[in-house]
């Protein structure tokens, strides 16, 4: 069938028929902004997107990051060790077997905008910490408070323009709480404890980056999902100041794509995990690295890809409120079955069994430990508990969030509960949102779990399983576990509250709701030519520290 | 009732309505809300964000704020980012979007068009198995399968382009290509039968025969024949880029709506989920209009709008 050329004036439509491309075509390339910020000096993949650009309502980890670029605590981490040191408080010190803490504010201090940073910033700051219509999630860490009353805090905050508990005199701010709080100089590190600017401070504070920081960098732009950019503080206290003028965080959702970032020289820190598939590739990589540097007699260099352990424990919530997991002898038989070598294994990438919820990384806390694999005892306990060779065990589902690592610890357990126990254990993937859910309204029998530390104490850890906690979401309540707890908080000496604590975890270990599976590691990738940057538990990072080593060496 | 644009234009409105309300409640009505998270927010302070953002009204007061939000054209905040607002989130990330799909459009005509008239003019059996090949490998392989053999040839072997990121024309080529070679294959096919059927035409060869030099004869006689299936096929390709930019996006790391339509729905951010589902279907029927209208320009005969 010829096509029927009436109505086109015998030639078609002609030139007309060409006007939208031409017109899509200058739209697409004039349009495509120009708005082409030339790379910053060093480039951050921060994983995903910031979601609060607030130290006080912030609760990520890549919100932290950049939060720890942009403010400054009275203390600060020192990456190697961790233990507070001075930052905007040139000194401090406890009290009263840490009921009391004093800090010494470093005089001339100003935001970056010029402004001077007093002492009434701190403490205007936290009273906006502690205020409920804030919405901080850190506001208990001041609950302690001497004459505060926690549960009355909105009136008790509006009738008065100081903070019951703190004194602040000139440069000098003394803080006295109910109850000791030996890691208050800790806590002051950490982004929720630093102060705010009184822009931030506003009832309706204006957002988007028009406000003053007091870190080592300042916001210059925030790009929702792109983004943030950072430019040095002419004001930082700290000299030297940092060597890179500008700092880019930027939203990488994918692993992989960091990954194809770092490699290709475009970041120079990539903050977040590496895909689990390409870690054996990246440690052996180092190695030949490595090797290669050592043979041609050069420096050692920085490693690329080298995991240490992180403040961090997996575990597995058990829903003590359903039966027959409500039967501790169940809940052993379980922990029994389970081979974590062969587990820590699997997940790889140096990450090691978990036997105790507290990550073993401080030096004068032994965490108790979960006995050992052992399949006779677990059959013997299941026996016990009215199910010989696994007869009868109604089947029970496990809950865990989508992702790859996760299905396949899942599997394991599966398979080897199966195999020791003869029980069936379902399992169900959701999305990171149901299972929060599920677990908040215990709604499931067994469940994947993670917690990092906010500071380097036991008590981080414990206080999660506390009967009236928030985060237990196992139906768990202990009295005595309780009463462990609250002993420890009242305790002034180290080693004694320790103890205790030790005691508390053995009780939970024993008696409670958890299976720690294995730790963390950082899976951090630093460019060598990454200056000052230190691997640590905590995942904490000096920014200021951080220089580019000039390239001169090929 | 009679003027078809109109009529369309009602349809389109009708569409957003029912979208807005579906979405609605559909976001409300999965498990686990927005302030959810691993370190559960303290009760009273979780307690103080419901009210902040009205979710603590009944179901119906929430239906008739968030529809005259929608009405007035501000989402206020969103509950992700609880100190952006979402008009801001739209601001930022739709242009990316829209440059993207822009970008992959051009180049699926470019390649489309192009490579259809040549291997309509070049009937040879190699040239035809040859574009037979790479036009039905590019319609079966999947978008993101094209976007990393391309970062591995020409980020990692040749070193030429970035494997990911945003800020320069160079960081567009590869998700412009990864995004718009599959339509482009698509327009190649549907241009290569267009342009044959012209060539046997009797016009044609009329034409031919009184010595009308190649240029001429391509752009007078050939090109516009071929435009008009182009057209008819940009509405669905259009949808097409649009749905495709949400993995394109994601593994390049551009900035776009692609990755909040997905991840604000994940995250229950109930205000932005709402206003990019919005934007997001708005812009279909924008773009499906604009493509009949278009098609109807080109070729009067041409009845369905």
């Amino acid at each position: 069938m010829l096509p029927d050329m009436d109505g086109f004036g015998g030639n078609g439509p002609g030139w007309k028929a060409y006007l939208p491309a031409l017109a899509w075509f200058a739209v697409v390339f004039i349009g495509i902004p120009a708005c082409s910020p030339p790379p910053a000096e060093l480039v951050v993949a921060n994983g995903p997107d910031v979601q609060i650009l607030d130290p006080q309502k912030a609760t990520s980890a890549p919100d932290g990051r950049v939060l720890h670029a942009l403010f400054c605590g009275l203390t600060q981490l020192n990456p190697e060790s961790l233990k507070p040191e001075p930052a905007l408080a040139e000194a401090f010190g406890q009290e009263r077997g840490g009921r009391g803490w004093w800090f010494q504010l470093r005089p001339n201090l100003r935001w970056s905008d010029g402004r001077p940073l007093t002492g009434e910033d701190v403490v205007a700051s936290w009273r906006r910490l502690l205020h409920p219509k804030t919405g901080a999630a850190y506001r208990n860490w001041l609950f302690p408070l001497e004459g505060l009353d926690p549960n009355n805090l909105a009136q008790q905050l509006e009738q008065r323009q100081d903070l019951p508990g703190v004194h602040l005199d000139g440069l000098r701010l003394e803080v006295r709480f109910s109850i000791p709080v030996p890691a208050f100089a800790e806590m002051c590190a950490y982004h929720a404890l630093m102060p705010v600017p009184p822009s931030l401070r506003q009832d309706s504070p204006s957002t988007q980056g028009s406000w003053p920081s007091s870190g080592p960098y300042q916001l210059q732009r925030r790009v929702i999902r792109d983004r943030i950019r950072l430019s040095a503080n002419p004001y930082y206290w700290r000299a030297p100041k940092p060597e890179a003028k500008s700092l880019d965080f930027l939203t990488v959702e994918s692993q992989f794509t960091a990954l194809n970032l770092f490699l290709a020289g475009e970041v120079h820190l990539v903050a977040t995990d590496v895909p689990a598939l390409a870690v054996p590739a990246l440690l052996e990589r180092e190695e030949v690295l490595r090797r290669q540097a050592r043979e041609h007699g050069r420096q050692p260099r920085t490693a690329e890809f080298d995991p240490v352990p992180y403040w961090a424990c997996y575990f597995y919530r058990i829903n003590v409120t359903r039966t027959p997991l409500q039967d501790r002898k169940v809940r052993q038989a379980l922990n029994l079955a389970v081979d974590r070598k062969a587990l820590a294994a699997m997940v790889g990438a140096r990450r090691p069994p978990a036997y105790s919820l507290v990550p073993p990384l401080i030096p004068d806390y032994q965490p108790p430990e979960l006995p050992r694999r052992n399949p006779e005892k677990a059959r013997q306990l299941l026996a016990e508990a009215g199910f010989p060779k696994g007869e009868n065990f109604p089947p029970i589902e496990l809950l865990y969030n989508s992702a790859e690592i996760h299905r396949d610890v899942a599997e394991s357990l599966q398979a080897q509960w199966q195999e020791v126990l003869g029980i069936e254990v379902r399992l169900y993937n959701q999305e990171w949102k149901v299972v929060l859910d599920a677990q908040n309204r215990l709604q499931y029998d067994l469940s994947r779990s993670s917690w990092i530390g906010d500071y380097l104490d036991p008590s981080t850890f414990l206080e999660v399983f506390r009967s009236d906690s928030p985060h237990n979401r196992c139906g768990w309540e202990d009295p005595e576990y309780d009463r462990l707890l609250d002993q420890a908080q009242l305790c002034e000496q180290r080693q004694p509250r320790l103890a205790l604590l030790q005691q508390a975890e053995q009780r939970l270990l024993q008696y409670g709701p958890i299976l720690p599976l294995f730790y963390y590691t950082t899976l951090e990738l630093v460019s060598s030519d990454l200056r000052g940057y230190v691997r640590n538990p905590r995942g904490y990072v000096d920014w200021a520290a951080l220089s580019l080593a000039k390239s001169e060496e090929p | 009732m009679n003027n078809p644009i109109l009529r369309r234009g009602l349809a389109w409105l009708a569409t957003l309505f029912a979208v807005h309300a579906a979405c609605f409640l559909l976001v409300r009505g999965v498990r686990g809300g927005p302030f959810d998270q691993e370190r559960s927010l303290p009760p009273e302070v979780e307690a103080s964000l419901r009210q902040q953002f009205h979710l603590d009204e009944s179901l119906w007061r929430q239906y008739g704020r968030s529809l005259g939000q929608v009405l007035r054209g501000d989402f206020g905040p969103s509950m992700r980012y609880r100190d952006v607002e979402v008009g801001q989130i739209l601001a930022d990330s739709l242009p990316v979007s829209l440059a993207l799909g822009g970008l992959a459009l051009g180049v699926a005509l470019a390649f489309g068009i192009s490579g259809g008239l040549w291997a309509a003019f070049r009937r040879g059996f190699g040239f035809s198995l040859a574009f037979r090949f790479m036009t039905s490998l590019f319609l079966a392989v999947p978008n993101f399968v094209v976007a990393g053999v391309g970062i591995l040839i020409f980020s990692f072997i040749l070193g030429w382009l970035p494997p990911a990121g945003y800020g320069s024309l160079r960081h567009w080529i590869l998700p412009s290509f990864a995004l718009g070679l599959p339509f482009a294959a698509q327009i190649g096919r549907l241009s290569r039968n267009a342009a044959l059927e012209v060539l046997e035409s009797p016009d044609f060869r009329t034409a031919r025969a009184k010595g009308l030099p190649p240029g001429p004869l391509l752009f007078r006689h050939v090109l516009p024949q071929v435009l008009i299936p182009v057209s008819a096929f940009l509405g669905p390709a259009s949808a097409g880029l649009l749905t495709g930019s949400l993995v394109i996006e994601q593994v390049f790391a551009l900035p776009g709506m692609g990755a909040h339509f997905v991840q604000a729905a994940l995250n229950r951010d109930y205000t932005l989920s709402l206003a990019v589902t919005l934007i997001y279907t708005a812009l279909l029927g924008a773009c499906t209009f604009a493509a009949d209208l278009l098609a109807k320009w080109l070729d009067p005969r041409v009845e369905a709008i």
